[in-house]
């Protein structure tokens, strides 16, 4: 439940903000997480962003690639260095802290 | 929730964190599935969950099966569980609720009450409220809903979960106590009292609409405020504040203050208190009944003004009050009465022997006897006795009184009221006494009359004889004793005549202590040589106006009484003195008005005078002295004299300490001194005039013109007026005096002067009489203004005055 002035708007870094979001099917805390995630995106990121949502139900070899352990769980792609960000996504401030910051 | 931050870098910090903030998230509950690294499967955590549901499902069939509705909402206000009670309560399946804002089951007020509901339990308080739930259908259910926090992982807060009791029963039973309330308030507000609760710190809980309208406020204006500060006038409210304390205490069942409006206007209120307690047996307050006595307080008012009216008239009219009760055998007096039995006030005891104790011996028993007949009758009667003062003093009381029966006959009470009439006794006693004297004086001026006529011709008789009688013969002793006598008997006559003032005097001014100086060196043989006397005679002289020879006889009287009064020898003491008198005090001695007068005191050391006798001293033919010894006419005389002059006469005195009496006489200030030398007149006149004498008494006639005749004087006679006037008419020549006796039948002398003055307008007049009269004194003869004779007189007196008549210019 952040507060609109704790914020540190991030700007976006050279090039396309890449995100992938891995989830697990229909599971509620992924649906919440891909909801919140789009919604901060819009709102903080324009349309200067890719996310790419990864349904470890279907691909779990995915998982082992990326070093996942559990769902849903957010990772920086571009730019580097990534970021992981573990959980629902409720959290506005700590997801645009991870998304934003070097 | 957990939301972690992780470094790709490879090293043992970064890993960590990643692993702390993927724990954090596991146990608040946001992780879906975990990945095994082994085999690559994918676990989804709901699975794992299943047992944590089965012991779920045992708390949900409690939940569904207790009789109160149960809900929850999560903090978005958004319904996440209905339990089976509250579909049955309301209608709805879980399923038109669950997912559905709360807000969309409640009416504005009950979102409101939810609203501060919700904000409570976030704040980490359970409550409790009352509040209406909609029903599908439409309708309300009362409900009491009870309202705990939802605690997420981490302690925050994450919903509400509510229990809801059906109060609608409830409700309607608070319903019906809310109208019986209404009803009661209704009562309240109908009643014409105003009814004011307060608390015990003086704030209004409860007042009627009566309240409201005279202290022109409203309810909600009244209710909380403090009574004293808002609705008494500022002058009173210390003594209020007080009062409020003692009515707390249980001291003050009844009081009276007024109260303000808003307005400023105040009314007199008559309150009733009654202590509240509360369930602990506290005071918890005052209720108070008030009724607005303004408009009979200020009838009271103009009562109370009425009621001062009538006490200032009776007290300036010094009437005294009494009531007696009889139902409670007491007896009030007001402060007059208490006064008028001589008693000090407050000292009454309030019994009606007290009363009778007051009253004075003699006339107990009329008393009495009058409240016996009031007792058996009732009405009113009149009460007339004495009182006898505590100092000896007796004091007249006269008044009326109303007596009280009841229906059986029996006195229940009697009042009354009371008046001084001493002085008015007094003036009555003194006025009756006077009259008697009067009546007296007339009667024996009456009887002078008739005995001077007798007298004057006895002597007159007896000087012709002796005029005939040569020096040496025998017969001459036998006839001076006849004229002794009779000169005797005029004596008495004229004392007679001075007691009823019916003496003709002749008044001058004269000097007090010179005829009281040789007056009593004319008593020095008569007073024994065992009786000393005392002579205090004040210089200079007072001049007074009167007779000499009246108070010749006053000195004389009085000295003589006082000898009287000691057989035995003593003292006697005559002084003289002048005073100066107030009205009142004039009056107190018996002179009709103020001013300054000579007073003549006759003082003996005898044996004193009793009151009863004292009341009757100055009465004619009133003696203590043995039969012949006094003629009762002493005093009397004194008496007449001092009144004849302007004056009165005192006697104060006690049995066993002497007398003393006092005349006074008014003072003249002047200092012209007179005392006209007693004519020493030795030879009888003669004249050749001719004189008319009408007389009715033939005796007197005769005599009157042998005398004149033998002077050489030419004598007509005329039985009555109408005969002179005839007579005067016939007759030639002139009449030089008309010498007229002045009480007649048919016509006065003094009627026949003026009709003979007419015809003979050269005539002289003289008239003549035995006694004066009112009508004499009428035509002013009295004081020797008109020639005048008084009978009865001798031949030479008779001469000389004839004489004189015809020689004055």
């Amino acid at each position: 439940m952040a507060v609109e002035s704790d914020v540190h708007t991030a700007p976006p870094g050279p090039g396309l903000l890449r995100l992938r979001l891995y989830v697990a099917g229909h599971a509620d805390n992924s649906q919440r997480a891909i909801v919140n995630l789009k919604v901060i995106c819009e709102q903080y990121y324009a349309s200067a962003h890719d996310i790419e949502i990864v349904d470890l139900l279907e691909e779990p070899l995915r998982a082992l690639q990326d070093g996942i352990l559990v769902t849903p769980t957010l990772t920086r792609v571009s730019p580097l260095p990534m970021r992981r960000v573990i959980g629902n996504l409720s959290d506005t401030a700590k997801v645009l802290q991870a998304l934003g910051g070097g | 929730m957990s939301t972690s931050l992780a470094a790709p870098e490879d090293d043992l910090a970064h890993r960590l964190a990643e692993a702390e903030a993927t724990i954090h998230a596991l146990l608040s509950g946001q992780i879906d599935a975990m990945v095994s690294p082994d085999n690559t499967t994918v676990v989804l955590l709901s699975k794992a969950q299943e047992s944590l549901r089965a012991s779920e499902e045992r708390y949900r069939s409690i939940v569904e099966t207790t009789n109160d509705g149960i809900w929850t909402v999560d903090a978005n206000k958004i319904i996440t569980f209905v339990n089976r009670r509250v579909t049955e309560m309301l209608g709805f399946h879980a399923g038109e609720m669950v997912g559905r804002p709360l807000f969309d089951f409640l009416n504005g007020d009950g979102q409101m009450r939810a609203e501060q509901r919700i904000e409570q339990t976030r704040a980490g308080v359970s409550t409790e409220s009352e509040s209406g739930v909609l029903r599908k259908d439409g309708t309300e259910l009362w409900a009491l809903i009870k309202a705990s926090p939802i605690r997420g992982v981490g302690g925050a807060y994450a919903g509400t979960l509510a229990t809801v009791t059906d109060y609608s029963g409830r409700r309607e039973a608070r319903a019906a106590v809310r109208k019986e309330r209404d009803r009661a308030q209704r009562f309240l507000d109908s009643a014409e009292v105003m009814l004011v609760a307060l608390d015990a710190t003086g704030r209004v809980t409860l007042a009627n609409r009566y309240a409201c309208t005279i202290l022109e406020r409203t309810e909600d204006e009244l209710l909380g405020c403090d009574w004293i500060e808002t609705c008494t006038p500022v002058r009173g409210r210390a003594a209020l504040t007080a009062n409020f304390h003692a009515a707390l205490g249980g001291g003050l069942g009844v009081a009276e203050y007024p109260v303000v409006g808003r307005s400023g206007l105040e009314r007199l209120i008559e309150w009733r208190n009654t202590v509240q307690w509360d369930d602990t047996g506290r005071v918890s307050g005052i209720f108070s009944s008030g009724t607005d006595i303004t408009e009979r307080s200020r009838g009271e008012d103009a009562l109370r003004a009425a009621e001062e009216r009538t006490r200032f008239a009776l007290r300036s009219a010094g009437v005294g009050i009494w009531d007696m009760d009889y139902i409670r055998n007491g007896l009030q007096w007001s402060a007059l009465m208490a006064a008028q039995y001589g008693m000090p006030v407050g000292s009454f005891n309030g019994t009606f022997e007290a009363f009778i104790a007051g009253v004075h011996p003699e006339d107990r028993e009329s008393v009495l006897e009058t409240f016996g007949k009031a007792i058996r009758s009732g009405g009113d009667f009149i009460l007339t006795n004495r009182a006898l003062w505590p100092d000896g003093t007796v004091h007249w009381l006269e008044g009326t009184g109303r007596m009280h029966l009841d229906g059986a006959g029996n006195a229940v009470r009697a009042l009354g009221i009371s008046v001084d009439v001493t002085a008015r006794h007094d003036i009555q006693e003194q006025f009756q006494q006077t009259h008697k004297m009067e009546a007296v004086g007339r009667l024996a001026g009456g009887v002078a009359h008739d005995f001077n006529n007798l007298l004057m011709v006895i002597t007159g008789y007896s000087d012709l004889v002796l005029q005939e009688l040569v020096v040496g013969d025998s017969r001459r002793d036998d006839i001076q004793q006849i004229r002794n006598a009779a000169e005797g008997a005029a004596r008495l006559t004229r004392q007679l005549l001075a007691f009823s003032r019916q003496q003709v005097i002749k008044p001058a001014m004269i000097l007090l202590e010179e005829v009281v100086s040789e007056s009593l060196k004319m008593l020095e043989r008569v007073i024994g040589e065992d009786v000393e006397v005392v002579v205090r005679l004040k210089q200079p002289p007072a001049t007074v106006h009167m007779d000499p020879g009246q108070l010749e006889q006053v000195v004389m009287n009085l000295t003589l009484n006082a000898r009287d009064a000691l057989p035995t020898g003593g003292t006697i003491t005559v002084e003289t003195d002048t005073v100066e008198l107030s009205d009142s005090e004039a009056l107190a001695q018996g002179l009709a008005a103020a001013g300054r007068f000579a007073t003549l005191c006759v003082i003996d050391n005898g044996h004193g005078i009793d009151d009863a006798t004292k009341a009757r001293i100055f009465e004619p033919f009133f003696t203590t002295k043995d039969q012949g010894k006094g003629t009762g006419l002493g005093l009397a005389t004194a008496h007449g004299i001092a009144e004849q002059s302007g004056g009165a006469i005192r006697v104060a005195s006690k049995p066993g300490e002497g007398a003393a009496f006092c005349v006074y006489l008014p003072l003249f200030t002047s200092s012209r001194t007179a005392g006209e030398p007693r004519d020493p007149d030795q030879a009888i006149p003669f004249g050749s005039e001719t004189i008319l004498i009408v007389e009715d008494s033939d005796a007197v006639r005769d005599i009157t013109r042998r005398v004149l005749e033998r002077q050489g004087y030419r004598v007509l006679t005329a039985p009555t007026a109408g005969a002179a006037l005839q007579l005067s008419r016939r007759h030639d020549g002139d009449i030089h005096l008309l010498l007229t006796d002045v009480v007649m039948p048919e016509m006065s002398g003094r009627l026949l002067a003026e009709r003979f003055a007419d015809e003979h307008p050269a005539a002289r007049i003289l008239f003549m009489s035995g006694y004066t009269d009112d009508a004499v004194l009428r035509y002013g003869v009295q004081r020797a203004e008109m020639p005048y004779l008084q009978k009865p007189f001798s031949p030479k007196t008779l001469a000389d005055r004839v004489r004189s008549v015809l020689d004055a210019a």
